[in-house]
């Protein structure tokens, strides 16, 4: 059982209370889904739950918190971990081991498991969320989907009886967020755990039907219930989630348009001045080959060329090596062969800081790219362009975190941001210098769908007007197919098609081979007799 | 990314098991520390270019560190003359002057002879801890230590430095080169301090027993028990050339 009553959480480097009097009783056995707009206090509440509060983020609190009869910020991290297992959103900062299979054995190695079964058991896990193949490899080798695969393999191989996911299924294919979902459905019925479960996405996470949803903003819980009941009336949307494609075809039957309120009318979006651009194929990458070591390749043969104006998707399943394209073309990887050029330059030949003012990138996990200090020198640190009066560039600096909507945030150091903050942050440092191309990695995980709409309607005004080329590397089908001229599917490492967004994600075969999962507009339209959905543009959500 | 870092790999150097390897590298350091006998010096050398060959260390990769710590040794020769310059001299017990540097330094042949030495250790110490770094599994290692009484706690340190030490070094690199190696050496590293890796690793279950198992164990072979027995009596062997003259010095200026 676990139990807030009348609880309140700050943070020691903050000034306002991250949670705010929850009261809030889980019953044992219950599946809970959490939702809310970035920096709501989600991730915060799974921390003050698994002990990580104070020992790990120092604050202060006042009423209390119950989980199984202990007092987790007495109990500590550790006794905590008896009880509560955790995955933390940022997958990265809970490896251990040396090698992928080395750190799913982690939780098993400290309960004394023998070396026998434990090999046996990590490998039955390994399969079970299907990094089998990668069993000896190094984490930083693997993509974020692999690396997410790792995560949850390491926390689901021993049962508990309170699983505190967040963000489970982030950097995951659809295929693969079915699959793990399953896996955490067979698990947690095992010993009838109690599953917490923090997800802003909503469409795979209601197959898993949860018992109860809560959704949370400003640290407070602003809506709990059951969650076909919270969607259907809107109520998440309100605060940030997406309302999945499914209820949105009965509305729209109903006579009902449904308004995309919350991204603000066209019209009020800051302009941005800038020259117009000429030119042909603006980015052209040519037989590109790639492999961390011998004989492990990673990309084979990649070729594609994009023109001004254009809003291209990369996508394709975990680990084949999308972002490892964006990495290449940013300088920060260096191809084995090919060439990559810009606008007939060639780029290969340039430092990461040259193409910096060209491309810009956006990678997955912000804290890659982001020191300490304020979000406002974080963001004014990302304007390469020199000789730009001072005036000019406060301007710009507003303007961008304006439209991220990280004004109220300026002062704030970065470090206490939560991870859908940082990623804003990130983003806007790169916009703030208007790059020629945009390249954004995962965008969406993270985000809220009301930051995210602002932001890609932002990004859509600049290929308006400058002819910015915008490069969404994403496994959210949603964002491919509403915002992008044309899909580029890379699986295994190698090209599987480019063409129009609607074509590609319509196509039976790529969409199979590439663990694309369709998403579910277009199996609904399936569903209801509907052959092939036009465009795919003006389907409001 | 170009670091000192485990390998793996199929030498007979590899198979065998962590313990044996520290056993070999204490003894080997000591016996180098005690030792300033010339010629014993030399031999060790020489073994010492022989394990670093037969680890298969690959110089593309660990050559960057390995010259890093090279240079290290150099500027440490030259400020050890620097602060006691006639050392040799003391040591050899005659003076011979080869050139005026300075003030009050003077170059002399015993000093030089003196350095050489200090810098034949440092090569064969150099040389011994990469093959170390680049053939023991920090896992297999923590297990093995454990394996043979000392608490898993003191274990899992050892291999945590070894498994960091690719990131310390990416970290010097960082701050020498661009913004490239920053990134990717920041890209994995967890972005997380050692305290804080520690309450994870407690959210993870890290000290909930008293006795930990290990996945990467490996049990001791005969190959492993022969080879601490061929070291200590080698060690011995070494040890025993030097001191049997009365002291630890080779000495070629008084005959």
């Amino acid at each position: 059982m676990i139990e807030f009553k009348d609880y309140t959480f700050q943070y020691r480097n903050q000034k306002e209370p991250a949670l705010r009097n929850i009261n809030l009783t889980i019953c044992p056995g219950e599946r809970i889904l959490v939702a809310g707009p970035s920096g709501s206090g989600k991730s915060t509440l799974a921390y003050c739950m698994n002990g990580l509060v104070p020992f790990l983020f120092a604050g202060k609190s006042s009423g209390t918190v119950t989980v199984m009869g202990e007092n987790p910020a007495k109990a500590g991290a550790l006794k905590m971990s008896r009880t509560v297992r955790t995955v933390l959103q940022d997958a990265d900062s809970q490896f251990v081991g040396r090698t992928v299979a080395e750190d799913i054995a982690f939780i098993l190695e400290n309960e004394g498991m023998r070396q026998e079964e434990m090999v046996f058991r990590v490998k039955k896990m390994a399969e079970a969320v299907g990094a089998e193949s990668f069993l000896e490899r190094v984490p930083a080798e693997l993509s974020r989907g692999q690396r997410q695969r790792v995560a949850m393999a390491g926390a689901l191989a021993e049962e508990a009886e309170v699983f505190l996911l967040d963000s489970p299924l982030s950097g995951l294919d659809p295929d693969a967020r079915k699959h793990i979902l399953g896996l955490i459905g067979e698990i947690s019925r095992r010993k009838n755990s109690t599953v917490i479960m923090i997800e802003q996405q909503a469409e795979e996470v209601l197959s898993w039907k949860a018992d109860r949803m809560i959704i949370m903003e400003g640290g407070r819980i602003a809506a709990e219930g059951k969650p076909e009941r919270l969607l259907n009336e809107g109520i998440g949307r309100d605060y940030g989630f997406r309302r999945p494609f499914c209820t949105v075809p009965s509305r729209q039957g109903s006579g009902q348009a449904a308004e995309d309120g919350d991204a603000g009318r066209k019209e009020d979006m800051p302009s941005h001045s800038c020259r117009k651009r000429a030119g042909q194929a603006v980015l052209s990458v040519k037989n590109l080959y790639f492999s961390y070591e011998e004989g492990v390749p990673v990309l084979q043969h990649i070729h594609f060329d994009i023109g001004k104006g254009e809003t291209v998707s990369l996508i394709g399943k975990n680990g084949g090596g999308k972002s490892v394209i964006g990495e290449i073309i940013c300088g920060f990887r260096k191809p084995a062969r090919g060439s990559v050029t810009f606008r007939g330059e060639d780029m290969l030949s340039k430092t990461v800081k040259e193409r910096g003012e060209k491309i810009g990138l956006v990678t997955q996990t912000p804290a890659q790219m982001l020191s300490g200090g304020t979000v406002y020198k974080a963001v004014a640190a990302g304007l390469m362009t020199r000789g730009i009066p001072k005036r000019e560039a406060k301007e710009r600096i507003d303007r961008v975190l304006e439209v991220c909507g990280l004004l109220p945030f300026a002062g704030q150091k970065i470090s206490a941001l939560s991870f859908g903050e940082k990623k804003r942050v990130m983003i806007a440092s790169v916009l703030v210098s208007n790059p020629e191309v945009i390249i954004l990695d995962d965008p969406t995980t993270g985000l809220d769908n009301r930051h995210c709409a602002k932001i890609m309607e932002y990004l859509q005004k600049l290929k308006k007007e400058c002819g910015t080329v915008i490069v969404l590397i994403t496994q959210d089908m949603h964002l491919a197919s509403e915002y992008s001229d044309r899909a580029i599917v890379v699986a295994d490492g190698h090209l599987l098609a480019d063409g129009t967004a609607a074509k590609v994600l319509a196509d039976e075969v790529i969409v199979r081979k590439a663990c694309l999962g369709q998403g579910m507009l277009p199996e609904t339209a399936g569903k209801c007799g509907i052959g092939n959905l036009p465009g795919g543009r003006g389907t409001a959500r | 990314m170009r670091i000192l870092a485990y390998e793996e790999k199929d030498t007979w150097i590899h198979r065998l098991s962590g313990v044996t390897k520290l056993f070999f590298l204490l003894v080997w350091i000591l016996t180098g520390m005690l030792s300033f006998d010339t010629r014993v010096l030399l031999a060790m050398l020489a073994g010492s270019v022989l394990i670093f060959r037969m680890s298969g260390t690959d110089w593309e990769q660990a050559g960057d560190t390995v010259k890093f710590f090279f240079s290290v040794l150099l500027i440490f020769l030259v400020i050890i003359f620097l602060v006691d310059p006639y050392r040799g001299t003391e040591v050899y017990g005659t003076r011979a002057d080869l050139f005026h540097i300075a003030g009050k330094f003077w170059l002399t042949k015993e000093q030089i002879f003196y350095e050489c030495n200090v810098m034949v250790k440092g090569v064969s110490a150099i040389l011994t801890v990469s093959a170390f770094t680049s053939t023991t599994d920090p896992g297999e290692l923590a297990a093995a230590v454990n394996r043979i009484g000392i608490p898993y706690k003191i274990g899992y340190r050892m291999a945590a430095v070894l498994r960091y030490l690719p990131e310390r070094q990416a970290a010097l690199r960082e701050r020498k080169s661009g913004r490239e190696e920053a990134f990717l050496s920041r890209m994995f590293s967890g972005n997380r301090r050692r305290g804080e890796k520690r309450r994870i690793m407690e959210m993870r279950g890290y000290g909930r027993q008293r006795k930990r198992t290990w996945y990467a164990g490996k049990k001791l072979t005969g190959a492993d028990c022969a080879v601490m027995a061929v070291t200590a009596a080698v060690s011995a062997l070494l040890l025993f050339f030097t001191f049997r003259d009365g002291n630890r010095f080779y000495n070629p200026f008084i005959k």
